[in-house]
């Protein structure tokens, strides 16, 4: 009976010891958690205190406030100290005479264990060497794990060799400071004026991209077959989905398989193969597969002049720039682009005798994305800007407001724009989450028009700075909109033609609900133009309308043939249209449907 | 703000300007480079500060010393006096000493690292107490079993004082766990080979009660651990520490080490049901020869994957190089000071301040970055290789079956705390406290049934 | 039988592996000693030409009071009226010794006068140990003028972490190993003029002279 009682006290003893540990870590805890910054005076009270008094710095009262404050702040800090101090000894004497207590309660009343008859079967060892082999086979299937999202987790943005790194760091270090222009040396001829760019078609859909003619007039009928309304049709010796761009006589056009490249130029009068330049491939990415659809192939970029180079890229990421004679310049490989799905497409834009480059690739926490700037002249950097973007197949712009230049891209979510001089980001507007970005962006009288199916359609304002969602989007609109060919802008108008071959017109001013579409029963991959106030549509098959929008309905004015597939952007000049079919490049140049 | 400053810094220089010039020539020549002269008082002179000597120092042979003796004690306890509680009472002396006295520096877990800078590094000064405390463990271990890890650790010693209600760990569950012991001794290494960093200490769950005070994290990890050690036993141990596997490996070879009865084993299961750590295993049955057919098949097919398993960690390493490169800070500031430059970075850090400000050229920090990735190629094969060569070992091991005729402990497994003595009741015949084993039993009777079914074949009558 | 013989291989594996534990364990250790330059234990300090006076000493030690504290280094101190290290930057003005225009969170510069000469008075500022934290507040306010404030392990309290977690957490790398008999720093300036003040047979300098690693 007193060894009970002895065994009842010894117990009891060691569970208020325990409870008395528990409780003192308890409050340990909670006074950790509400204690002060560890560093006294770092308290928001008495740095909001000093800042008042720092602006009334005559305020007796305030300064007393803050004297008090002070002494109360420091004495709590020492106070605080010594409570932890002395709660961690209580602590652990507290859990020390649980421990002894308890073993000493279990020592009196020790129980012997009670094995519990064992069932006849295999023994250990037999589940061991069953079930052990899957029990380690999941901790390595837990380590590969580990190790994915450890590869994952950890990107490194330093190249791999510090050859590399010494080829961009450079000029990225002596990067201009924000607004001011860099100078890029005008080693060639001048550089041509704003107005010759406009006469020319130097770039993806004209030289603002907008995929708008500078004349007023072209060629309403022709027939590829019969050869009625063509000039002249031209074998181009490699496919390519690039369209052409001219500039003056000159018309250029870029080609490639896997093993061949080559970059072609025809005579805008006549057609003839003026030159054609092999690009070898770069020796740094040869052998490596590259990834590509057969949407965009090997050469999908739209080759960009600035009247005194050509610049063309390749599905490995090449950018070669050439002489008006066909003579290799400059070559550049950017590594092939990673996991990108369809393969690189984004076309190039010039400014100011520099050659931009979108090159989207990877996922968004990659960071391989990056809209890089190269003197066209030598090929040099001038700057790079990495982007959290997944790949997007959009094509960049450079326009120009208020005598800012800006380059507007589309990424998965943001259309962006960036100061073409330096790659500072100017703004961004979140309008295309998580969709394959496909048309490119249209500028118009001061506002962006980017969209894309899935996501929304958006006119943006272009003088914003920051994030200018909430603040400089003019309208959206979420029916009728692009998958891949660009919109186009009108003094009216916004026009979206869907792939699937339905044209919708959007009030300019206020988007919204389409004002109408108009369906043509083809598929379509090359983006709408405007000549004067008519849209020429070139279908997939071949098919071309030529159509007059007006706010109520589509006025069809005619119909034409290509006789071969057509998935690229005509190029306007000086009455003529340059189109590249899958074959031949067609100069169409008849008379006009109204002159019939 | 920043303008303010600066006109007051041009105000003080003024005003120091003029006192200087003032005092003539009593500037000394030395404190040219201040931007201040230090004064001359007609009658004070310029005091020195002092520093506080070093306090708290043991010397180092006497605490080698202390580490011998504990080691001679334990292995004296547990294999020759055979006491339960002189080796609880030397475990509660150790964690005492060890633990909160010397607050757990230098332990031979962390010498591990240590002496592994010290291999790989020649300019490296590793104090002799530091080898000391390394190698007299592995040495004691390979006489004595890990009598180390039963009552010389203090890390051990903590886990140990709280087994009190200690769950079965399946088998196949323990060895898997038991694997990343391995791992993290690999992982240790490198980081420690490489100047990385110490890993072990800084991720020690004990730590932060040896020392009273820690940040919130360690504290809340040390918790947990402890918490778990009331119901898995030692889970640090036996999951976890570094040099516990190297110990494990050992006892494998151990000379002598501790048996459960004193002679002959009457097959009662107590001691199995009482050991903590799942490192006491029943007598086995003999195979039917279709399941040793199966067996065998098992052994072949281990055989066939280890070399594949450790070809592909050697693969999988290799590709770590990056994330295992940034764990030394350098490497991270090289990011950081690239994504800085490149303009992707949000802010500047604390780090790549004080980079810019030490006169660094940029250059050279990314060279640095970048052969300690390729660096780490190599190393983060060698962990990969590593890492497959254990599990490799492990599959094997497991597909080969070793006869026990009667209750014995773990070679590995067992870290001589001695519970299993307190329980065994030939023991306790040894001892005079009882006559005859049947008393101790829990029914008074020997065991029947079942055990007797289980040992069909496995003994001989 | 058969398992007699097992057992006998089995023995003489492991009298093998044990012989081949006990040499490769008496060489690894006979190895590191014999390479072994210094004969004394590490001991963690600052090197206060590195350090930046972040802050992650008052906040990272594992001791609750860190055991890293601000020392005074006299013989590089201006004695200034105006302290950049005792006065926040917009209290310089006021030179009142009440709380708002104070910089050390604990109060632990003691601002005694010395002396009024050619128009100018001098304080001399002496670190409170007990009340400091080594949040380097004032080491940063004085590295704007002679920087004569520094921070050092204070080994009275240090316990000597394998791994010091302030170590890790610095950001300048200032951290480094030093013999344990020789276990503080001075800052480069500083050495020089300590040593000849030591050369004129002043025993306080030369005690710390006496602690001090210097890196030639």
């Amino acid at each position: 009976m007193n060894a009970y009682l002895g065994y009842r006290s010894i117990l009891l003893s060691a569970w208020v010891a325990g409870v008395f540990s528990t409780l003192v870590g308890v409050i340990l805890v909670i006074d950790g958690m509400n204690r002060l910054d560890k560093v006294p005076l770092e308290a928001t009270s008495f740095v909001q205190l000093r800042e008042q008094f720092l602006q009334q710095p005559d305020n007796d009262q305030l300064r007393q406030e803050i004297q008090a404050l002070d002494l109360a702040l420091r004495q709590e800090y020492f106070r605080e100290l010594r409570f932890t101090e002395r709660g961690s000894y209580l602590l652990l004497g507290g859990i020390l005479v649980t421990l002894i207590f308890s073993k000493w309660a279990a020592t009196l009343y020790r129980k012997l264990p009670r094995p519990k008859p064992k069932l006849p079967g295999p023994d250990s060892d037999e589940v061991l060497s069953h079930r052990g082999p899957w029990a380690v086979a999941v901790v390595m299937l837990v380590l590969v794990g580990t190790a994915w999202a450890m590869k994952a987790g950890h990107q490194s943005v330093l190249p791999s060799t510090l050859d590399a790194l010494a080829s961009v760091h450079h000029p990225v270090g002596e990067r201009k400071s924000d607004g001011q222009d860099a100078v890029i040396e005008p080693v060639l001829a001048e550089l041509p004026s704003a107005a010759e760019m406009r006469a020319n078609w130097p770039s993806f859909r004209g030289a603002d991209g907008s995929g708008i003619a500078s004349d007023q007039d072209a060629p309403t009928v022709w027939d590829g077959e019969s050869g009625e309304g063509i000039v002249w049709k031209a074998v181009v010796p490699l496919p390519g989905v690039n369209s052409p761009i001219v500039w003056q006589d000159r018309v250029f056009l870029s080609g490639a398989t896997a093993e061949e490249r080559g970059v072609y130029c025809f005579d805008a009068g006549s057609g003839s193969l003026l030159w054609s330049t092999d690009i070898a491939v770069d020796p740094t990415v040869a052998g490596q597969p590259i990834k590509t659809s057969d949407d965009t192939g090997y050469a999908a970029p739209t080759m960009a002049t600035d009247g005194r180079l050509v610049f063309a890229m390749f599905a490995d990421g090449q950018l070669v720039a050439l002489d008006f004679a066909g003579n290799e310049m400059w070559t550049r490989s950017l590594g092939v682009p990673q996991r990108n799905n369809y393969g690189h497409a984004s076309s190039l834009v010039t400014y100011q005798g520099s050659v931009i480059v979108q090159y989207d690739q990877g996922s968004s926490e990659d960071q391989l994305s990056k809209l890089m700037c190269f003197d066209g002249a030598t090929g040099s950097p001038i700057w790079e800007t990495i982007r959290a973007t997944p790949a997007s197949w959009s094509s960049p712009i450079v326009i120009e407001h208020d005598g800012q230049a800006q380059v507007i891209t589309c990424c998965d979510p943001w259309v962006m724009s960036h100061s073409p001089s330096d790659g500072m980001e100017l703004w961004r507007a979140n309008c295309l989450e998580r969709v394959e970005v496909g048309p490119s962006p249209v500028y118009s009288d001061g506002i962006v028009y980017a969209g894309n199916d899935t996501a929304i359609y958006a006119a943006i304002a272009v003088d914003g700075s920051g994030d200018v969602t909430e603040t400089h989007v003019q309208w959206t609109a979420d029916y009728g909109l692009p998958d891949t060919c660009s919109p186009l802008v009108t003094d009216e108008f916004v026009l979206t033609l869907a792939s699937y071959g339905t044209l919708f017109c959007f009030d300019k001013q206020k988007g919204g609900e389409p004002l109408w579409e108009e369906d043509f029963g083809a598929d379509f991959l090359s983006s709408p133009s405007l000549v004067g106030d008519r849209v020429y549509l070139f279908s997939r098959d071949g098919t071309a309308w030529v159509v007059e929008p007006t706010g109520e309905a589509c006025n069809r004015i005619s119909e034409a043939q290509l006789g071969e597939e057509c998935v690229t952007c005509p190029a306007f000049h000086q009455g003529k249209i340059f189109i590249r079919g899958s074959e031949h490049l067609f100069c169409i140049g008849s008379a006009n449907a109204d002159d019939q | 703000m920043n303008r303010i400053f600066r006109l007051r810094v041009a105000a003080l220089l003024v005003v120091a300007l003029v006192g200087g010039v003032l005092m003539g020539g009593v500037m000394a020549d030395e404190s040219s480079d201040l931007m201040f002269p230090v004064p001359e008082f007609s009658d004070h002179p310029i005091p020195t500060a002092s520093v506080p000597e070093v306090q708290g120092e043991v010397a180092p042979l006497l605490d080698v010393a202390i580490l011998f003796v504990a080691l001679c004690l334990a292995s004296y306890f547990t294999l020759v006096s055979r006491s339960r509680r002189n080796v609880l009472l030397l475990t509660i002396a150790s964690l005492l000493w060890f633990g909160f006295w010397r607050q757990g520096c230098v332990c031979p877990v962390g010498a591990t690292q240590n002496v592994a800078l010290a291999i790989f590094d020649p300019t490296y000064v590793v104090p002799l107490t530091v080898v000391a405390f390394f190698v007299l463990p592995l040495v004691f271990t390979l006489f004595f079993g890990r009598t180390f890890c039963a009552s010389v650790c203090p890390l051990g010693a903590m886990q140990e004082l709280l087994a009190v209600r200690s769950i079965r760990v399946p088998r196949w569950l323990d060895h898997s766990l038991g694997l990343v012991a391995y791992i993290y001794l690999g992982a240790a290494v490198i980081f420690a080979a490489t100047k990385t960093g110490f890993i072990i200490c800084r991720y020690d769950p004990f730590i932060p009660f040896f020392r009273l005070g820690a940040n919130t994290d360690m504290l809340l990890f040390g918790s947990s651990i402890l918490l778990i050690s009331v119901f898995v036993g030692r889970p640090y141990c036996r999951y976890l520490c570094p040099y516990g596997a190297i110990l494990r490996v050992l006892s494998c070879f151990s000379k002598w080490r501790l048996s459960i009865p004193p002679d002959t084993c009457i097959n009662c299961q107590l001691c199995e049901d009482v050991c903590p750590y799942g490192a006491i295993h029943p007598p086995t049955v003999t195979q039917s020869p279709e399941r040793r057919r199966k067996g065998k098949r098992r052994l072949v097919t281990a055989l066939m994957v280890a070399p594949v398993v450790v070809l592909g960690f050697w693969w999988l390493g290799t590709a770590l190089a990056v994330p295992l490169s940034q764990w030394h800070p350098e490497s991270r500031l090289a990011e950081q000071v690239r994504l800085e430059e490149l303009g992707v970075a949000a802010s500047t850090t604390e780090a790549s301040d004080a980079f810019r400000g030490s006169g660094r050229s940029v250059e050279q920090l990314y060279q640095s970055a970048l052969s300690r990735r390729n660096d780490f190629v190599t190393l983060g094969g060698l962990l990969g290789a590593w890492t497959g060569l254990v599990i490799g070992f492990k599959l094997i091991h497991l597909s080969v079956r070793r006869r026990r005729d009667d209750y014995q402990a773990d070679r590995a497994g067992c870290v001589s705390c001695g519970r299993c003595y307190w329980y065994c009741p030939v023991e306790k015949v040894r001892l005079g406290l009882i006559s005859d084993v049947s008393e101790a039993l829990p029914d008074g009777q020997l065991p029947t049934g079942p055990l007797v079914q289980l040992t069909v074949g496995g003994k001989k009558s | 039988m058969n398992s007699e013989k097992q057992t006998d291989r089995r023995g003489f594996l492991a009298d093998g592996a044990r012989v081949a534990g006990v040499v490769s364990a008496g060489v690894l250790g006979g190895f590191l000693a014999g390479r072994r330059g210094q004969a004394d234990e590490n001991r963690w300090q600052i090197d206060p030409d590195k350090c930046v006076g972040c802050g992650n000493c008052a906040t990272h030690c594992v001791l609750d009071e860190s055991a890293v504290k601000c020392v005074q280094c006299f013989d590089m101190c201006g004695f200034c009226n105006r302290c950049t290290g005792y006065y926040t930057l917009d209290g310089l003005d006021s030179r009142d010794t009440a709380a708002e225009d104070l910089l050390c969170p604990t109060e632990a510069i003691i601002r005694t006068f010395v002396e009024g000469k050619a128009g100018q008075n001098f304080y001399e500022y002496t670190i409170d140990t007990d009340a400091c934290i080594g949040c380097a507040m004032c080491v940063k306010g004085c590295a704007l003028m002679n920087g004569s404030l520094y921070l050092q392990v204070m080994h009275d309290r240090c316990v000597n972490c394998n791994e010091c977690a302030i170590a890790v957490a610095c950001p300048s790398d200032a951290f480094v190993n030093v013999s344990a008999d020789k276990p503080y720093r001075l800052k480069r300036v500083a050495l020089g003029v300590m040593r000849q003040k030591a050369g004129k047979a002043d025993k306080a300098a030369q005690k710390l002279i006496d602690q001090v690693q210097a890196d030639e």
